[in-house]
């Protein structure tokens, strides 16, 4: 193990003396801005998604508007997302001509692929409220928006903040991929210091306890979170 | 004020409404009793379309309520409904639930009004408030109606704290705070402990007194009798018979009310 000593101190010397945490706190920042910004736009379109796909469907707009959201989930559920960065950030942009980082591609391919899933989360948030909720509103002459906004929606996040955890971690972890489109994630930055030194045993351990220490401060947050809204529900 | 023409309601090939015709007056207390699943609460919810009818007519003020064009979000809020299992909005305070929608309401009538004056258009100037005006307009409204039915300290709490008895009066004066035209009651003290049907109806005699128009589905006949102005019994999707509390309990005609009546009565 004299060995791994001497790996150890190749690394730190890396770290610090060649100011190698510098990218690893670049690739830190990264990887957090792409899942959160990420996982702010899938919240978003998933919610969207699933009010269209609960839309009672005897007019044509939300038949219309409901393929189109089933096209879209099977897209970005069928699709690897290494493939949907690729295409989007090789394909789609130049295409387009349109000039962005890699970084804000990832963000975007993210939080659509996100949406995808999280739409389907939220459906079944929504399903679970108790269908009365709406009649309530409808009732009292509030359209079919403006009672999911304002009544069903709430209650449905208050279901489903534990899946949607879940889903923000597993968010965090796949974030891993974006070195394929040239992005700094924590991903890169390990591995910058292991072709540096031709050592690798050493970084990869250390972005391995990150990824870790990670998901275990989000699982917190998610306790607490969930805590917190049970406590509303219970002591009012 | 409502007339129902010839209204057909099908579930698939279960045909539960069979061409029924029904017209509710200014002012009316219609009780519509009749065995389970004999459609009495469909038509009940035919009225303000929260059932679409597959047949036939409703008219609400000359609209014809049927049509699928009509904007039926503008006319039930002049037709108030209170369920069975209450339906509070129960991530609301019971201030919130009955201020909602008189707030959505009229910010939307003002911003229509802000838009029409923009463009030089004729426009109700009243409806023209700021956001503060609106929401104090409705709390003021709301804390009048609490103290009515005697429940103002339970302005800030939660529904899922309150008795049964309590979320029905609550779902009462919330449908009140629209100001509507009608109410509809589909089964209020069915899903009740025995002890607290009687502070519902109460608020229920109440608003009759004061002339409120309503339609109550029920199987409390005492109320039916005291307080209907009339009794409309219905059976397989068809109305049997219609008529004053005591034409319909002292003396029926059509053989299935009269052994509806023995069985209950």
């Amino acid at each position: 193990m004299g060995n791994f000593d001497r790996k150890i101190e190749v690394f730190l010397d890396y770290m610090i003396d060649a100011e190698g945490y510098n990218m690893v706190l670049l690739g830190l920042k990264n990887t957090v801005i792409i899942a959160c910004v990420g996982l702010l736009i899938g919240i978003l379109i998933g919610t969207v998604i699933a009010a269209v796909r609960v839309m009672p469907k005897y007019k044509l707009l939300p038949r219309v508007l409901n393929s189109i959201c089933s096209v879209y989930v099977s897209f970005f559920r069928g699709t690897p997302i290494v493939v949907q960065l690729l295409l989007f950030y090789y394909v789609l942009f130049p295409l387009l001509g349109v000039n962005i980082t890699s970084v804000n591609v990832s963000i975007l391919v993210f939080g659509l692929n996100s949406g995808a899933y999280i739409s389907e989360i939220m459906r079944g948030g929504i399903l679970s409220v108790d269908s009365g909720q709406m009649e309530g509103g409808r009732a009292m002459g509030l359209s079919f928006t403006a009672t999911m906004m304002k009544i069903v929606i709430p209650q449905a996040i208050k279901n489903i903040i534990p899946t949607l955890g879940n889903e923000f971690i597993a968010l965090i972890k796949e974030t891993s991929v974006v070195s394929f489109v040239g992005a700094t994630d924590l991903y890169k930055a390990f591995n910058t210091a292991g072709t540096n030194s031709y050592e690798f045993m050493v970084p990869y351990l250390a972005m391995a306890i990150i990824y870790i220490l990670m998901v275990m401060i989000i699982s917190l947050f998610i306790k607490i979170i969930e805590r917190r809204l049970r406590k509303s529900d219970k002591s009012m | 004020m409502i007339r129902v023409c010839n209204l057909v309601k099908a579930f698939g090939d279960n045909v539960v409404l069979d061409g029924v015709d029904l017209h509710i007056k200014q002012g009316e207390i219609v009780v519509i009793l009749g065995p389970s699943g004999s459609g009495k609460s469909t038509l009940l919810r035919c009225l303000n379309c929260m059932e679409d009818p597959s047949g036939g007519n409703i008219f609400f003020h000359g609209v014809d309520l049927a049509d699928m064009k009509v904007d039926i979000n503008l006319h039930r809020q002049k037709i108030g409904m209170v369920f069975q299992h209450f339906n509070l909005f129960n991530n609301k305070t019971v201030m919130d639930n009955m201020t909602l929608a008189p707030v959505y309401v009229a910010k939307k009538n003002c911003r229509k009004a802000r838009v029409r004056k923009f463009f030089g258009k004729d426009y109700v100037a009243e409806d023209i408030k700021t956001a503060k005006q609106i929401k104090e307009e409705a709390k003021e409204k709301a804390t009048e109606l609490l103290g009515r039915v005697g429940l103002l300290e339970k302005a800030d709490v939660y529904p899922s704290t309150l008795s049964g008895g309590q979320k029905q009066r609550v779902a009462i004066v919330r449908s009140l705070c629209m100001n509507p035209d009608v109410i509809l009651f589909d089964e209020p003290t069915s899903a009740l402990d025995p002890e607290m049907v009687g502070e519902v109806l109460d608020v229920m005699k109440s608003l009759a007194l004061e002339g409120m128009t309503m339609a109550v589905v029920t199987h409390e006949m005492g109320f039916a009798r005291e307080v209907a102005t009339r009794v409309v019994f219905i059976d397989e999707g068809k109305i049997l018979e219609s008529g004053t509390p005591s034409e319909i309990f002292d003396n029926p005609k059509h053989p299935r009310l009269k052994q509806f009546l023995d069985k209950i009565l």
